[in-house]
Parts: structure tokens; C-alpha cells; sequence
């Protein structure tokens, strides 16, 4: 299926185009599905918090951004409602902790079962390294390099200066290279 | 820094005498060049280190691939079912209105239901009591004040054209009459109220305190319209022999 100009998706959404909305969620939910993982352990709760968001952003379609900011914003809003979400959970019930086999799957495009096994294990490898580091730089990687915004937009994002988010990714990167290094260590990979 | 040759190990013993490994300063700065190419000057200073570091080209061989890798975990795939599950979830759900269309929508609502104009009745009496006080409560103090109030002196001097002074005196004479029922209806009002000082029970009731005030305002009335009603009344004749002089009583009541 080709994909709408997003700016028409968009439009025709807030129209009330019920195709348009089903192609919106099509097109979004990996996105926003890798974000609630990056912000909640359990697989259940991120697939809650990702329709969750996506219910807050039917009721709200006449208030989207313009197409041309609106990833950075679907981020913000799904940063938003992840953090309402961890708060509510404080409140409701301990976090469970879900063994690392169960984590997320990765939209896997390789051919063969060996390289697939392979990228697994490299992501898992990756996601395990991610999960070693400070919310903070986690939070900047996964906006920054992960969801590809711009340094302005994760600057708006996080309330922080642009300086201050490039210093900080630029640290971030060092720190996640040295944890998948030790990892791969650990586990006999290159 | 691992050194990797003999010079290598001179200028580690010669760094950590001085500044210290410059690793940190160099991964920082391999960290950033995905922000930000590099300028030549850095460029041949990281490459100068990265060929006698292994530990940083280890590092900087890592990073392009990781950042790679990092942008393939951009999404994810939640499950089969998880786009019908969405699309159930917001069927038929209407859209969410801006806070200024949701209060607009609720006092609306409100205002249609028939016991609104007795809710607001009640609220701004609520309102008027906390401002004010008990309303019933100034008519007692209104009654102190009113007695205060001093009636003025009028004195008017009517020219008398011919013609104008019989409409004149039968105007004069019906508001004279008006004003003899109003003086004979606060008397009444007032004995009785003179008569039910006595009773406590009487004197605190709100009756009593609306029915002084009226007397009072009715007495007020009166002693302001009472010049102007006299200026009006046609002057008595006087007595055969001229008017009486001020001596002339003095002289009687000798």
C-alpha cells in the first residue's frame, strides 16, 4: 500500500474518514508502540498505553499539529500520556518485571531464519544496552536517534536547551557504544 | 588509552603525568558527529588518536552501526489484532470538544433544566447574604436612621394671577383632604405600634419593624408636603379692623 501524503491523512482524519483513521493507526501504531516500550517494561501495559494514545487521539483529532511537526508532536503526546500512565501505575500497583525474552519484537525485515536470529539478538543485545542507561539519556537516544527528531524538537520536548541535548547525546552514544561493547563481551559476540 | 607501541607507551606515561588520556575528550567528540560532521581540525585529531587507541576505534567502529540500529527500533509491531482492537475502541466515539465548547456545552445544559432559575435564585441570595448580611435585619436600623432625619423648612411665596388661583384652591383642597386620611392612617399605624412596644415578641417580629418604617416614611412625607400644601391654602380672611398685631395678643393675654 502506498502511503497518503501525510498532510491529506491528516486532514481526512479530522474530516472523519473512518479509512483515513484505520491507515493513521496502521502507519503510527509501530511507532507508537516502540515509544510506550522505551517508557514501560511490560509488553501488556506498552500495547494498553499505545491504544490508549490512540483513543486520546481520536477524541482529539480536530486539535492535530500540521503535518509537518506532527511526529514530534505524536511523541510528545505519547511522552505525555506514558508518563500519566507510570503515574497512575505508581499509584495503582508495583511495576512487574518482565523477563527480557518476552520483550518487544522488533518489525524484523530479514530474509533468512539465521539472520533473523542474528538481528534479534543484536536488538535484544542493543535493547538490553539501552536499558542500562540513565532515564534521561535513554529518553534522548530514543527521541533523538531512535524516532529521528530534530534537536530542536527534543529540546521543546524534554524543556531542556538545544546545547544541552546535543551534549547529552553525544554522551548518551559514547555510553550505549561501551555498554554494548561489555555486553557483547559478556556474551561472546563481536 | 591501550598502548599498541613503544612511542605509544611514552606518550601514555607522558599523559598521565600531565593531562590524562584524552579518550574521553575523543569519544565525546565521535559521539557528536552524528549531529555535527566534523571540522578538519578535529578530524585529523580524533584519527590521530583512534590509530593508537584500540579502545576508541573499537568505540568509533561501533557507533555508526549502533546508530543504525538504533533507527530500526523506531518501530515496532504490536500485535495482529491491535489495529482492530483500536478501531473498536474509537467506533462511534465523538470527538473531543475544546474546553471552551465543553463549559459553553455544560452551562447550556444547565441552564435548560427547569430548577436553573431557582438554583441561581438561590445562589446570588446565598451571595447577597455573605456580601450584605441579613437583609431583613436593615429594616430596624433603617427606622433609627429615618427618625434621625430632620424634615426641612419650605417656604414658598406663590404669585396669585387671576384666573390660576381657583384651580389652584381646588387642587389645594383635594390634596389637603389627601393629606388629612394619610395624617389620620400613620396616627392609627403609629398608636398601634405604640401600643405593641411593650410586647417583645411584637417589636422583633419583621411586621412590625416594615410597619414603622412605613409610618415613619409616611410622617416624613408629611411634615416635607405640609408647607407646600399650606402655601396652596387659600389665606383667612382677616378680621374687621386690620390683622392681628403681635402686641394686640399681648395686650389680650394681660
Amino acid at each position: 500500500m502506498a502511503d497518503l501524503d501525510l498532510g491529506v491523512l491528516i486532514a481526512r482524519c479530522q474530516a472523519g474518514d473512518e479509512l483515513a483513521w484505520e491507515a493513521f493507526v496502521r502507519r503510527f501504531q509501530g511507532r507508537v508502540y516502540a515509544l510506550a516500550c522505551s517508557y514501560l517494561d511490560d509488553r501488556d501495559e506498552a500495547r494498553d498505553l499505545a491504544q490508549e494514545v490512540f483513543v486520546r487521539l481520536y477524541e482529539t483529532r480536530g486539535r492535530w499539529a500540521e503535518a509537518e511537526g506532527f511526529v514530534a508532536w505524536l511523541c510528545q503526546v505519547a511522552r505525555n500520556r506514558a508518563i500519566d500512565y507510570q503515574r497512575r501505575r505508581r499509584v495503582r500497583q508495583p511495576p512487574r518485571v518482565v523477563p527480557e525474552e518476552q520483550g518487544v519484537q522488533v518489525v524484523d525485515v530479514s530474509p533468512g531464519p539465521a539472520e533473523q536470529f542474528e538481528h534479534r539478538s543484536r536488538h535484544r543485545l542493543v535493547q538490553a544496552a539501552l536499558a542500562r542507561l540513565s532515564t534521561l539519556s535513554r529518553e534522548i537516544l530514543t527521541l533523538r536517534d531512535v524516532q529521528e527528531l530534530s534537536v530542536r524538537d527534543v529540546a521543546t520536548l524534554l524543556g531542556i536547551p538545544a546545547g544541552t541535548v546535543k551534549s547529552r547525546a553525544s554522551r548518551a552514544r559514547v555510553e550505549l557504544a561501551e555498554e554494548v561493547l561489555a555486553l557483547g563481551r559478556e556474551q561472546g559476540q563481536p | 588509552m591501550t598502548p599498541t607501541g613503544p612511542d605509544d607507551a611514552f606518550v601514555a606515561d607522558v599523559l598521565a603525568r600531565t593531562s590524562g588520556p584524552a579518550c574521553a575528550c575523543a569519544r565525546l567528540i565521535l559521539g557528536g558527529e552524528i549531529d555535527e560532521p566534523l571540522g578538519a581540525p578535529e578530524r585529523a585529531l580524533v584519527d590521530g588518536h583512534l590509530e593508537h587507541c584500540a579502545e576508541c576505534r573499537a568505540l568509533a567502529d561501533t557507533l555508526p552501526s549502533l546508530h543504525a540500529e538504533l533507527r530500526a527500533l523506531a518501530e515496532r509491531d504490536p500485535d495482529a489484532g491491535f489495529t482492530a482492537r483500536v478501531l473498536a475502541a474509537t467506533s462511534g466515539r465523538p470527538r473531543r470538544r475544546a474546553w471552551h465548547e465543553r463549559w459553553a456545552a455544560r452551562w447550556a445544559a444547565a441552564a435548560a433544566r427547569p430548577r436553573f432559575a431557582w438554583e441561581v435564585a438561590y445562589a446570588l441570595t446565598l451571595v447577597l447574604v455573605l456580601l450584605v448580611g441579613d437583609p431583613l435585619r436593615a429594616w430596624d436600623s433603617a427606622a433609627a436612621r429615618l427618625h434621625a432625619w430632620p424634615a426641612p423648612t419650605l417656604e414658598v411665596r406663590l404669585p396669585a394671577p387671576p384666573g390660576v388661583a381657583n384651580a389652584g384652591r381646588r387642587v389645594t383642597s383635594r390634596l389637603d383632604a389627601a393629606y388629612q386620611w394619610l395624617e389620620r392612617r400613620t396616627e392609627a399605624v403609629t398608636m398601634l405600634l405604640s401600643s405593641l412596644r411593650g410586647d417583645e415578641t411584637a417589636r422583633s417580629s419583621t411586621w412590625y419593624a416594615i410597619a414603622d418604617v412605613t409610618s415613619r416614611w409616611a410622617r416624613l412625607a408629611l411634615s416635607w408636603t405640609r408647607p407646600l400644601v399650606d402655601a396652596f391654602r387659600p389665606a383667612p380672611t382677616e378680621p374687621p379692623g386690620g390683622p392681628v398685631r403681635s402686641s394686640d395678643h399681648t395686650e389680650m393675654n394681660r
